[in-house]
């Protein structure tokens, strides 16, 4: 068998005319990506405002309700016992349907979960953040857990897949931290982070993933 | 002027800043990127993706590291999202590919070493392929790969040594007829 030494060789040799790539076209290029980076009419601005708020007033309707209701109407595991009973009263657990997207919908939540408390920690003060060699070995977990969502078999919701490829972004650049970041490159990532709305959106997606789980 | 002054010159709004910056650079990222997939077209296509998302993105740039490893980057981050997209696209075809390049696939005591090297490259799986081509191919380091393509450097050096051994394991036959 051809040794490692001699394998090189070959394929430092093939790589001079091996996918030799023709004059790229610059100018042709250069005409989209001017389209596209500069002069395409921006995304509309989203307002986190528009979502979470009417998340968090429904939160509060359905917590007032809960608490207005009379006892009869709340479900036996959401009543609050008055006495003390000698023999606790037997109730029945809910028996939830089987679902084929449960460990996805499972693995999603997770996943959205942790990239939400690492971006959170990274933009704490300073000594309540974990540290560097911590946070570059989460994030390089997330990142490969990022790359492996995108590459589901199953069409991805296109929300999603934005935030996805925002949070490759982002992860990608923790996982470039250097031993001892300065504060500017801390800075920068929470720049991004704020920039792309990354965290307001991943709440949203989190909690519509919590309440979508079987 | 260098990197660092025609990021400044892009950022505070002069989009011939922006155009150096790229005539600088997409030579090289079109040349990685054919490298890596083979294909002009495609190499146009995400050459174009990763000048257009590195643009939008400039801000966040981290003037900390050179903008050659973001922009590395950046592209073969624009390669593997785009070769996902593709292959969703085109599951189809790409059996279909497959299957004839294994019909047509030559001999075990075919003599030619090179086009037998250059068959079974193109025939690794990307992710074995990236390191063997941008680390033997492309003469770049492992810290450099490990960055453009977000993994630890060990888990370049063990794809690259995988990569190498399908290779010396595909070209066995053809090496015992030397």
């Amino acid at each position: 068998m051809m040794d490692e030494k001699e394998l090189q060789e070959q394929l430092k040799e093939l790589g001079q005319r091996w996918r030799v790539p023709p004059e790229p076209p610059l100018d042709r290029m250069w005409g989209r990506i001017e389209q596209e980076a500069f002069v395409a009419a921006p995304k509309p601005v989203w307002r986190w405002t528009r979502t979470v708020l009417p998340l968090a007033a429904t939160l509060v309707l359905g917590i007032g309700i809960g608490q207005v209701a009379p006892p009869f109407l709340r479900s036996p595991a959401a009543r609050v016992p008055t006495t003390l009973a000698v023999e606790p009263e037997p109730f029945e657990v809910p028996v939830r349907p089987a679902s084929s997207t449960a460990p996805f919908v499972g693995v999603a939540t997770d996943y959205l979960a942790r990239v939400t408390a690492l971006l959170v920690t990274l933009a704490a003060e300073p000594s309540a953040r974990p540290s560097v060699d911590y946070t570059t070995t989460q994030a390089r977990d997330l990142l490969a857990t990022t790359r492996l969502m995108m590459d589901a078999a199953d069409p991805i919701e296109p929300r999603l897949r934005l935030l996805l490829e925002d949070l490759e972004l982002v992860l990608a650049q923790i996982v470039q931290l250097p031993a001892r970041p300065s504060a500017p490159d801390v800075l920068l990532i929470d720049h991004a982070v704020d920039q792309r709305e990354v965290l307001p959106r991943l709440r949203v997606m989190l909690a519509e993933h919590t309440t979508s789980q079987p | 002027m260098d990197d660092r002054e025609l990021i400044a010159a892009v950022l505070a709004g002069e989009r011939e800043a922006a155009r150096h910056l790229y005539e600088r650079h997409a030579p090289r990222v079109y040349r990685l990127i054919y490298r890596v997939i083979g294909k002009p077209e495609l190499a146009e296509e995400y050459t174009q993706d990763t000048f257009v998302k590195v643009f939008r993105r400039l801000a966040q740039f981290r003037g900390d590291a050179a903008f050659t490893t973001w922009l590395h980057s950046v592209a073969m981050s624009s390669v593997l999202s785009g070769m996902r997209k593709l292959r969703r696209l085109r599951a189809r075809e790409t059996e279909l590919a497959e299957a004839s390049s294994v019909a047509a696939r030559p001999s075990s005591g075919d003599p030619h070493l090179r086009e037998r090297l250059q068959t079974e490259l193109e025939r690794l799986p990307v992710r074995l392929r990236m390191p063997v081509v941008l680390h033997d191919v492309e003469g770049l380091t492992h810290r450099e790969i490990a960055e453009m393509l977000g993994v630890p450097e060990g888990t370049s050096k063990a794809r690259l040594s995988e990569g190498r051994a399908r290779l010396r394991t595909a070209l066995a036959g053809v090496a015992a007829e030397r």
